[in-house]
């Protein structure tokens, strides 16, 4: 049964505490990672001299990465037991899955930017977009895992596996590092944050709440779900 | 696809037998950059569109949302 219809202005709790505590490891880690990791990436040029010697050298970097590395590892652990054994996770993850809809639902909105189509797509909890950038970021950071592990203990990977492997392994490391980089420093910093309708900032990486006028225009389908089809007091398009 | 990928790995042993001979680690280095190159070029694409739209929508009634992603 559809709940109240809800003021435009009504917060509504869209992420929980753990949820966001997730995600807050995920960026600590991540940019950690990423400086440290681009300090050796680009060793040869002046950014990465800057950062090697605000990072402390050569050794102190690598162990800095190691930790943080340690951290993603961790957390990597903690979400995969949320999503696959809470309630609450796997029903996250049901939504995160892509759909046929999806597509369509990107399509119309490319239509839109467009100009060929006056009425912005209805997407559910998740926009393609989001789910894009939450597999991207998840199975990036399981490669970048696995990858790293391999640089981490050389020597014994060594033991069991050619040259030419080790090299593939750096490549990929350092690629797709540089393109997870992309995706969530540039792609989703701007799509959460910078793009129409939510400069400056989207509270909703603190507070977990957006508010209903927000859900109505971005998840109209969840809304829908959620309190019916009638917008939300107070909204207008 | 098998047999290409047969032949990359090959490539990559030959290298090491003989590191003056192939690049194949070059050529994979190759391969990374354009293809993160790609995708630095559809996310700027995605928020060029996307500040067009806006633009449109703002010259036409004075507001401008795009779905978050």
């Amino acid at each position: 049964m559809a709940r109240q219809r809800p003021h435009k202005d009504e917060l509504l709790q869209r992420f929980t505490l753990q949820e966001r505590l997730q995600h807050w490891v995920l960026l600590l880690s991540l940019t950690v990672l990423a400086l440290t990791g681009f300090a050796l990436f680009a060793h040869g040029t002046w950014i990465g001299r800057v950062l090697l010697s605000l990072e402390g050298g050569m050794a102190a970097r690598g162990t800095i990465h190691r930790i943080f590395a340690v951290v993603l590892m961790l957390l990597a652990i903690w979400h995969l037991g949320y999503a696959l054994f809470s309630a609450r996770g796997r029903e996250q993850l049901r939504a995160l899955v892509f759909r046929r809809e999806d597509a369509v639902a990107f399509r119309q909105l490319l239509a839109y930017y467009l100009g060929k189509r006056r009425e912005l797509p209805e997407f559910g909890r998740f926009t393609p977009m989001q789910k894009l950038q939450y597999w991207g970021a998840g199975l990036g950071s399981l490669v970048m895992i696995a990858t790293g592990l391999v640089l981490w203990f050389h020597t014994k990977a060594m033991a069991v596996v050619p040259k030419w492997f080790f090299d593939i392994t750096n490549i990929v490391h350092g690629y797709e590092g540089l393109l997870l980089f992309g995706l969530l420093f540039v792609w989703h910093v701007y799509i959460v944050h910078l793009s129409p309708g939510h400069l400056p900032i989207n509270r909703a990486f603190w507070s977990g709440k957006i508010t209903a006028g927000e859900l109505y225009r971005e998840h109209r389908l969840e809304y829908r779900e959620l309190f019916g089809d009638l917008p939300p007091e107070g909204y207008e398009e | 696809m098998t047999a290409g990928l047969s032949h990359l790995l090959a490539l990559f042993a030959a290298s090491e037998a003989a590191p003056e001979f192939p690049r194949p680690v070059g050529v994979l280095r190759l391969v990374a950059r354009i293809g993160i190159g790609a995708m630095l070029a559809l996310m700027v694409a995605y928020v060029f569109l996307e500040q067009l739209a806006a633009w449109k929508r703002r010259r036409g009634n004075g507001k401008a949302t795009t779905p978050q992603g």
